[in-house]
């Protein structure tokens, strides 16, 4: 059972801020749907849960040129997307129940090594748009997850949307011990292939760190060339080489290692 | 703090504490049908419907509910009284413990209309049965889906 | 026969469909209590000092409960926990949220001491002890043998020799245990999920010096249990006395990662063996030892047992000697898991011949042709007597009728186009039933039944079948029998479902109580109708004049006649043995080693089978739960006895999309038991054959990849077949 804590619900996203900014031990709930088994577990626990459930700027979802993702927006909001690679990265998250209430800027925010999102966002580039006490920030989505858990969200600040364009070419693929589990490795990949000849690619991939990364020695491999089958090799070859995946009880290093290579290899072959 | 829930149509108006958990004051206002099975969010035994949309209950706090439309298990339509019979002869049901979880996410797969086997299955993936191998689970739903 | 044999629907259904079935935590009491407990986060630890000052002062906090307290408190015995999530104290609280601030105030000092976590470590003599009294980590120790093995080694062809290790397994009933007493001054009523509330009743009257007449134990329905709920739990009886105690009622319902802590785990038996065989592929003598990682207390008594009395399996093996070591550790207690020593008895003998085969170089079908046993009743190396059936035609009819030659070619054709498929099969005998069972039927007066059976059904819809034997028996509608079961105020004494004895022992023991209740009315019956009556479908009639049930049992209340309308029947099973081969075809990625389950069939004689609908569910849902143990659960520790697997998030319970096809067939001339009811039980078959059908179709499509790879564990994990495949 969960320990007591502060309720504040808030309806507007300077009110969020407000509160967040000025009370220390206060955290944002969106969907809950990391959060609320780790207060369960009691394994976190928080004086205030500032509920932004209900404010309506961050629940967005436009396609344009740009994709812009408000950080409400639940998971299963992507699952039948018009862009492809959000829809394939969405099915793969969590159960339907979970996809119905977490949501994308929660999973940017939560920052679970394991996450899907943010390996999905590091491949897309996207821009994080930040809410907080000195304004609104845009920070690249590079430098926005720190470590396991960790952002560049600073003391009163939130998640307040994404931005990105919708690759021409995408995939998304993850191997995980069972249907619902967090993945051993996934790899994301945004590209754009010109005449046969890849002109860029973006590759993101989690369980090759204690964080999402980017392989950006198979994305320099990948640069300008065609996507042959050597290529491919060589790409999951390279991947296999810079990762550095981190060892629990679903897998060794050692088999991540392996399995991110196969990752790599299947999802530009989607492409 | 006070907040309403709508549940299978009938208003309630509660007094909760902000940590209480959905599927616990759905269990105190007497909808026993929405079971505890885990503490992970992982079983789905607590599955119900909230503004048409299957979540499990034990991972919503009763005031992020507020305001909410909710279905369990208890309700009664020609759909779920047509899962229930499909249930019934196709043997989806061992020791029970899981079944509402199952009829609320299998009714919620039958409104959105699924279309083939594969999604029942992928529909029904948040739900644990430790019984029954869920075969005859999938085929009940398969039948009520006109799969 | 009128219902025995038919596909009916359950009567359980009505209720649990429809959500008001009612489970342990949907029990009220005006007034209720709930209690916790703290648990011990060392897997060894000397608990120094429990201090309930704190939790004392908070407001709705009733009581608290401590090694201090006396029997039958008795946490921390001998001063120390032995096991991560061992209880240490109870908290007794107004509110299930307070209380779980409330056990978080008990400030308990440990001194942690050394845990011993592998049974290889705690078998070196220099090994920490989990019960120093003890003085080693050796709990039971027990040989079994039969023939001259020694000879039989020496005179064979070839000795083969191996190790194959079985893990921990965490049963996941779906809904976690869970108590609730109450005690009103005159009766303490106890409502638990548990398969066993008749066992409860007497443990909590003898640890409060109470009548068993006062204390009444109701086993409500219960979300599965598999095993995992058939001791008397001392959280049972802890809670139990808060109750009677207190003068309240009390509720404790576990979580599920404390019920992964504190219900038993199951399987984690090893073997290493030892068989000779002569070339020709006879096995000749079958040695090794089994050994159990018991735990932290002995509650699995006879798992190891069972495993090496019953590790000839079906085959005729005349020489022999097993030994049965069960090993301490410092993990939750061992205990029954849904077969209870025949799966890992099972999975041993079927990787043997498998090994053997392989080292002869014969076909794994033709190796098992030549050994299996021809001739029934057959009294194995270690004494047990198995009862009826034909293995040799069994195994054939099976084979053919699984398909099992034309998908091995089909899956040949499949690794043309480059797709890796493997088929596996195996074949059992198991051991099921033992015990008495009680049934007591009352003849209502609108000619009606009501049955109380001792059985304690928990998924298997012994409702529906027992329904079915004595509708048969008295030639009257299913409809017309009404099943009551878990309640000790109904019957005396029982043992309960477990053992796939329910419908052979409790079912048997229902058609008695019909055949003795027939009687009883057919004496009262003559004596109205001045003639000897015979009986079909509710009537009796002889010289043109007819009486039913209903007037019967009226002319009894009012004196006309003399008969007992309510008759019990005590019924003592001897065990019976089911016989099967079961088939499973898997798919192997052969870059990431995860392998995928697809189809999985299953032919049984398993006797009569009443109710081929509620048997063919219990294979289905059986065999997923072996599956999973060949491929997906164990139950991890980390080096100090933390349980890493802590939760269903980390444990991997299959769900929807990892289930197989399945399909079920029973033997179409079955070998019933000589019980009353002919059957021989059906609840465990599949857990007992899966893991070894899957384990062989792994393997079997892991040497398409790689020829000579053999797997001797269980789970093989995507990680373990990468590995063996690199």
């Amino acid at each position: 059972m969960i320990p007591r804590f502060e309720y504040i619900r808030v309806f507007s996203l300077p009110e969020a801020v407000d509160v967040l900014s000025r009370r220390e031990d206060a955290a944002p709930l969106a969907g809950g749907q990391s959060l609320i088994p780790m207060l369960k577990l009691r394994v976190a626990s928080y004086g205030v849960l500032v509920d932004i459930g209900r404010v309506r700027e961050l629940r967005y979802l436009r396609y344009g040129d740009v994709v812009e993702v408000g950080a409400l927006v639940r998971h299963y909001e992507l699952e039948e997307s018009p862009c492809g690679f959000l829809r394939g990265v969405a099915v793969r998250i969590g159960d339907p129940q979970v996809r119905s209430l977490g949501t994308v800027g929660g999973s940017l925010a939560h920052a679970d090594p394991f996450g899907d999102w943010p390996a999905a966002m590091l491949a897309l580039g996207a821009v994080v748009k930040t809410a907080g006490p000195d304004g609104a920030r845009e920070v690249a989505i590079d430098d926005f997850v720190k470590g396991p858990y960790q952002t560049a969200l600073e003391r009163g600040e939130l998640v307040a949307g994404l931005e990105f364009r919708c690759p021409p070419r995408g995939a998304y693929v993850k191997f995980a011990r069972r249907h619902n589990d967090f993945a051993l490795t996934a790899v994301a990949v945004a590209a754009e292939v010109k005449e046969g000849h890849v002109s860029w690619a973006r590759v993101a991939a989690l369980g090759a760190a204690d964080r999402p990364v980017r392989l950006r020695k198979v994305e320099a491999l990948l640069s300008g060339v065609p996507l042959t089958a050597d290529v491919i090799a060589s790409a999951a070859e390279a991947a296999a080489k810079e990762a550095q995946p981190p060892a629990d009880f679903r897998a060794s290093a050692e088999y991540r290692r392996a399995l991110l290579s196969v990752a790599v290899k299947r999802a530009l072959g989607r492409l | 703090m006070k907040i309403a829930l709508r549940v299978n149509g009938v208003l309630h108006e509660v007094d909760v504490e902000p940590r209480k958990l959905l599927v616990h004051v759905l269990r105190e206002l007497g909808y026993k049908s929405v079971r505890v099975g885990c503490d992970t969010a992982t079983c789905g035994a607590c599955t119900v419907l909230m503004d048409g949309r299957p979540v499990k209950s034990c991972n919503v706090l009763a005031v992020q509910a507020d305001g909410a439309e909710i279905y369990t298990a208890d309700y009664s339509d020609e759909v779920m009284e047509k899962l229930r019979d499909a249930f019934k002869r196709h043997h989806a049901a061992q020791c029970g413990f899981c079944t509402s979880g199952m009829l609320t996410t299998a009714y919620y797969l039958v409104r959105r209309g699924v279309k083939s086997e594969e999604e029942v299955v992928e529909g029904l993936s948040g739900v644990l049965c430790r019984c029954t191998g869920y075969q005859n689970i999938v085929n009940a739903v398969k039948e009520v889906a006109g799969l | 026969m009128k219902y025995v044999g038919r596909p009916i629907p359950r009567v359980e259904d009505e209720l649990i469909l429809r959500g008001k079935a009612t489970y342990v935590d949907d029990v009220e009491i005006p007034g209720m209590l709930y209690a916790g407990f703290v648990r011990s986060p060392y897997a060894h630890a000397r608990v120094l000092k429990v201090d309930f000052s704190d939790v004392l002062k908070t407001p709705g906090v009733v009581a608290a409960f401590g090694p201090g307290d006396g029997e039958p408190f008795s946490f921390a015995p001998g001063g120390k926990v032995r096991y991560q999530g061992e209880a240490v104290a109870m908290v007794v609280a107004r509110d299930r949220y307070v209380l779980y601030d409330a056990l978080e105030k008990v400030a308990v000092d440990y001194e942690p001491l050394p845990a011993v976590l592998d049974i290889n470590d705690a078998l070196r003599p220099d090994a920490p002890l989990v019960d120093e009294s003890l003085g080693n980590n050796v709990v039971h120790d027990k040989v079994y043998e039969g023939g001259d093995p020694d000879r039989a080694l020496k005179e064979a062809d070839v000795v083969v020799e191996g190790r194959f290790v079985i893990q921990r397994i965490i049963p996941s009933a779906m809904e976690p245990r869970g108590v609730v007493a109450a005690y009103d001054g005159d009766v303490l009523t106890i409502w638990s999920s548990t398969q066993v509330p008749f066992d409860v009743r007497k443990e909590v009257a003898r640890a409060l010096g109470l009548p068993l007449s006062r204390v009444r134990a109701i086993q409500p329905f219960v979300g599965g249990a598999f095993g995992s709920k058939l001791l008397v739990y001392p959280e049972e009886v802890w809670v139990a006395t808060a109750a009677y105690r207190l003068k309240a009622p009390v509720k404790w319902v576990a979580t599920r990662s404390e019920d992964f802590k504190a219900t038993t785990h199951g399987r984690a038996l090893t073997l290493e063996y030892k068989v000779g065989a002569s070339r020709d592929g006879r096995i000749l003598a079958v040695t090794g030892t089994v050994y159990a990682d018991a735990g932290a207390y002995y509650w699995g008594e006879g798992l190891a047992d069972t495993a090496a009395q019953m590790l000839p399996g079906p085959y005729d093996i005349r020489h022999g000697r097993v030994r049965a070591v069960a090993v301490l550790t410092n993990k939750t207690p061992l205990s029954a898991y849904r077969g209870a020593g025949r799966p890992e008895a099972t999975l041993f003998i079927e990787r043997i011949m498998d090994h053997v085969a392989d080292v002869l170089g014969m076909d794994r079908v033709e190796i098992r042709r030549r050994n299996l046993i021809r001739q029934l009743p057959y009294r194995n190396v270690f004494g047990i007597t198995y009862d009826t059936g034909d293995y040799p035609t069994a195994f054939e009819r099976g084979l053919e009728r699984l398909g099992y030659r034309d998908l091995k070619r089909w899956a040949d054709e499949e690794a043309k186009r480059g797709r890796i498929i493997g088929v596996g099969f195996s074949v059992y005998v198991e051991i099921t039933t033992f015990g008495y069972e009680t049934a007591v039927l009352r003849a209502e007066r609108d000619g009606s039944f009501t049955l109380y059976t001792a059985l304690t059904p928990h998924g298997q819809g012994l409702a529906t079948a027992l329904a079915q034997v004595v509708a048969d028996e008295l030639e009257i509608p299913m409809e017309s029998i009404k099943v009551y079961w878990g309640d000790t105020a109904y019957v005396g004494d029982g043992i309960g479902t477990m053992g796939s004895r329910s419908i052979t022992a409790g079912g048997s023991a229902a058609v008695l109580a019909a055949r003795r209740l027939k009687q009883e009315l057919a004496k009262a019956a003559e004596a109205l109708l001045g003639c000897r009556p015979e009986y079909r479908e509710g009537v009796f009639q002889c010289g043109g004049r007819s009486v039913s049930i209903a007037e019967m049992v009226k002319a009894v209340y009012r004196g006309k006649a003399e008969a007992q309308l309510t008759v019990e029947a005590i019924y003592h099973a001897e065990p019976t043995f089911p016989f099967g081969v079961h088939l499973a075809v898997v798919e192997l990625d052969p870059e990431t080693g995860f392998v995928k389950p697809l189809l999985y069939e299953s032919y049984d004689d398993v006797g009569v089978v009443v109710n081929p609908l509620l048997a063919a569910g219990q294979v289905m849902g059986g065999a997923l739960q072996g599956i999973a143990q060949a491929l997906y659960e164990e139950a991890i520790y980390d080096e100090t006895g933390n349980l890493v697997t802590s939760n269903l998030a980390f444990y991997y319970v299959p769900t929807a999309a990892e289930a197989p096809r399945y399909e079920v067939y029973f033997a179409e001339e079955p070998h019933p038991s000589k019980h009353p009811t002919g059957t021989k039980g059906v609840g465990e078959a599949a857990t007992i054959a899966s893991t070894p059908a899957v384990i062989m179709a792994v393997e079997d499509a892991m040497r398409r990849v790689k020829p000579g790879v053999r797997i001797d564990k269980t789970p093989i994990t995507p990680e373990d077949v990468w590995r063996l495949l690199r």
